[in-house]
């Protein structure tokens, strides 16, 4: 009986953290030049929040990032 | 602080001697007297309560309040409800009536705990485990089987319920006494839990104002979480459940453990479900979601006193389908030939947390019930990035109820209560746009109501209410300086209600009340997730609603039939009004309402069990709603008329690989074209389901398998209330499910 309670509430945690846990985040990333899709490949965590909230800059200008899908 | 502690003292001193001895009973046969054996007998106020052994006879050992009802039930016999008092300490006999139909005899109102024989307000209760005969994907499409309920979806993930054609901000929905507030303005903000640790729903349906305050004008969703385990018993148990058109899955688990005077419940679970198929074989690009849960519940009760902790956290992730930046959308941006569950845009991240404490207090003739909560919602839309929302805001709510009911009289309950929140939204820094402006919010509702029960077949209820709401909201593009609206209203409610023999009746008058939400009078921007330019204005008034509502129902052995007409007729109905102008690719809303707006319709419901086919249930509802405003002009997103009907065949066998249960339902959705400017007709469609259950029985191991699909011909649907029928997608197709749920349950010294 013990034994199934413990193992309930071990269940239980798991879930619980699992909940709070944070993964890694990544996403394929692009920006649009003259038209066309500029791939910049896949982009995590923290250089995928940068891209997102400051762009790229390429020769002097600087574009706005999308990472996702279409 | 001083006064406070002093009505405590003068609250626990006052309490009246508790009942401690041992209640024993049995429970019999009405008609022969013969014992029924493994009858269950709940305690009512403390969600727990005992089984009786194979003679029939019942013991509860635990500390019982000076008062209480106790439901007794038992398969194949009308439940009943009984009132004891300290006086009864002798052996009790409870007879119970056989039954093949399950009656709704006795109601213990869920709000005021008092006992009568038939509900006067509209009052339709069901358990999830009716509801789920043949498994749902979600608690709003299950909620959607009730008769005059519908659920509006945005895809799978994203469901609210529709109660006589009203929903959103209009419609309040209640977690065991504490109300669920989660942005509930979006058309795309769903009900915001699901069926987790959930038992039973009520639904109430029309104005409520009375007992639930203003927004409940539409009605009222009430979700009660599972009872504890019986005293002193353990049970642990897991559920899974897979989904063929959505590759959904959802596993979960949940414990309980009952000791004499303290229970405690904890539930836990994960969904994910994919991209959904439409019967064209296409998938619904971002309809993928996921989410979790946990729940956990601690009861306990001494003397004349029970309480409860109940927390309840959920975490949702659900993608936007129907996402397009383009006037005329291509279909290539809508569906995709693969489906996949990876998270990408639009999003809607949504989490709430819900602490709540409710404690009852016993006298002699009388009770008092606080119930003090806290809700915390996070809502973060997603619209062109990952990292950084497009709103994010947090609603905080701190909630207070209190009833005082005082049984002083024979004839007579008499209620004073008090309910009230104060609110305040946030908008996160990190987020690009502000949609609704930070707020605080201060509501407050005082009321009283008496309930007569003049002989054992009339009973009378009326009552009456004062509510104020006060928004404070801070500059925004709308209002340059710090705006203060503040409204005011009174409600009614009066009813009654006329059993005999096999015949009831009943006619309730109520009211319901609205304020303006502040995003109706001062949003400016773009409603991503709705794909729409909202604009409000400081003009609106607030909604008030009359509701007129009679039912007359029959039921014998083997029939019950009930019919419930009604006539909802509210001033300054609020709605969108669609432009002709576009901002950023986006329609301009605006908010507008009318003078006056009539509601009229009805649900018709017929349960038969024939008598020479016992395993048989047919059982089917009729809804039907109409609504005009004052020029005769049709409302938008009124549902289609529907007749649903449920077959169950109870399988009587000795060889376990028979299912013990086959369900066939089929729904008839009529056509809609009282339709507004700029909204699309709906076309009628007729939508078949099947289910099949096993049992699995073993000593101290009990479970169910299910397995079933639905809309088993396929067929291509739009519902009237999808949020992106008017981009032409389909609600999904054939989906085969399959579910387990298995729990062990022992005794515990």
């Amino acid at each position: 009986m013990k034994k199934t309670i413990q193992s309930i509430l071990i269940i239980a945690g798991l879930s619980v953290f699992s909940v709070s846990c944070n993964k890694s985040e990544c996403h394929e990333c692009h920006y649009d030049k003259d038209g066309e899709e500029v791939e910049l490949g896949e982009k995590c965590d923290s250089d995928l929040e940068t891209l997102e909230a400051q762009g790229i800059d390429v020769n002097g200008i600087n574009y706005e990032v999308h990472c996702h899908e279409h | 602080m001083k006064i406070f502690l002093t009505l405590s003292v003068l609250l626990f001193t006052s309490l009246t001697p508790l009942l401690s001895q041992e209640l024993k009973g049995i429970v019999i046969n009405k008609e022969n007297n013969s014992p029924i054996p493994f009858a269950s007998i709940w305690v009512v106020d403390l969600n727990s309560g005992a089984s009786c052994n194979s003679q029939g006879k019942f013991s509860l050992d635990f500390s019982l309040p000076q008062t209480m009802n106790l439901k007794v039930s038992a398969i194949g016999y009308t439940s009943s409800i009984v009132t004891l008092n300290k006086k009864d300490t002798s052996l009790i006999t409870i007879a119970l009536s056989p039954s093949h139909i399950e009656l709704q005899e006795m109601e213990i109102s869920t709000t005021t705990g008092i006992l009568q024989n038939y509900s006067i307000t509209n009052v339709e209760s069901k358990s999830l485990e009716e509801l789920t005969t043949i498994s749902t994907t979600s608690l709003g499409q299950s909620l959607g089987n009730i008769s005059g309920v519908y659920s509006n979806s945005t895809g799978n993930g994203i469901n609210k319920p529709v109660i006589r054609g009203m929903s959103g901000m209009r419609v309040s929905t209640y977690l065991n006494g504490l109300k669920i507030e989660n942005q509930q303005w979006g058309g795309d903000h769903g009900i915001g839990v699901d069926a987790l640790g959930i038992e039973k729903v009520e639904v109430i349906k029309g104005a409520s104002s009375l007992l639930y305050g203003s927004d409940a004008l539409g009605g009222v969703i009430y979700l009660h979480e599972e009872e504890y385990a019986e005293s002193n018993k353990f049970e642990a148990g897991i559920t899974s459940q897979f989904e063929s058109n959505s590759l959904g899955v959802t596993n979960g688990f949940h414990m309980k453990i009952s000791k004499k005077n303290i229970r405690f419940n904890l539930f836990g679970n994960q969904t994910s479900h994919a991209d959904y198929q439409v019967p064209s074989e296409n998938y619904v690009f971002n309809s993928r979601f996921k989410g979790q849960g946990i729940k956990a519940a601690l009861g306990m009760n001494k003397k004349n006193w029970v309480g409860n902790i109940r927390y309840t956290f959920v975490h949702n992730e659900l993608g936007i389908p129907g996402h397009t930046h383009d006037s005329v959308p291509s279909q290539d941006d809508l569906f995709k030939t693969t489906t996949s569950r990876k998270k990408t845009l639009p999003l809607q991240v949504n989490s709430s947390h819900f602490l709540s404490t409710d404690h009852k207090f016993f006298f002699e003739k009388s009770d008092l019930k606080f119930t003090f909560g806290l809700v915390s919602n996070n809502l973060e839309e997603y619209d062109e990035k990952v990292t950084i929302p497009g709103i994010a805001m947090k609603l905080s709510t701190f909630s207070y109820n209190g009833l005082w009911s005082l049984n002083r009289w024979k004839k007579h309950t008499f209620l004073l209560g008090s309910q009230g929140n104060f609110q305040t939204n946030r908008n996160n820094e990190r987020a690009e746009e502000i949609l609704l402006q930070d707020l605080e919010s201060n509501s407050v509702g005082l009321f009283s109501m008496i309930h007569s029960k003049w002989s054992k077949r009339l009973e009378t209820q009326i009552g009456i209410r004062a509510d104020r709401n006060e928004f404070t909201i801070s500059r925004g593009s709308l209002n340059e300086e710090k705006l203060t609206l503040d409204y005011q209203s009174i409600n009614y409610s009066a009813g009654l209600s006329y059993t005999e023999n096999k015949h009831a009746y009943r006619l309730n008058i109520s009211s319901g009340y609205r304020p303006p939400h502040p995003i109706e009078s001062l949003a400016n921007g773009v409603h991503h997730s709705s794909r729409r330019f909202e604009i409000g204005s400081l003009a609106l008034r607030p909604e008030f609603a009359n509701q007129l509502d009679v039912s007359y129902e029959y039921k014998n052995d083997h029939v019950s039939v009930l019919v419930n007409p009604y006539i909802s007729v509210i001033q300054n109905y609020v709605f969108l009004s669609f432009t002709e102008s576009f901002i950023n690719n986006y329609p301009v809303v605006n908010y507008e309402q009318n003078e006056l707006t009539y509601f009229y319709g009805g649900e018709v419901s017929f349960h038969y069990h024939p008598h020479f086919l016992h395993n048989l249930h047919i059982e089917t509802n009729f809804t039907y709603l109409f609504a005009e405003d004052e020029k005769g002009r049709a409302i938008s997103q009124i549902p289609q008329p529907r007749i649903m009907t449920l077959l169950t065949y109870d399988i009587e066998s000795k060889f376990k690989i028979l299912p013990i249960s086959l369900a066939l339902q089929n729904t008839y959705f009529g056509s809609q074209n009282r339709v507004i400017e700029n909204e699309i007709n709906s076309s009628a469609y007729n939508l078949l389901d099947l289910g099949a259950s096993w049992k699995i029985a073993a000593p101290k191991l009990k479970g169910q398998v299910k397995i079933g699909a639905r809309n088993v011909t396929n067929t291509s649907y739009i519902n009237h209330l999808s949020e992106i029928k008017p981009l032409g997608i389909q609600n999904p197709g054939r989906n085969f499910y399959i579910s387990l749920n298995l729990s062990i349950n022992q005794k515990i010294k």
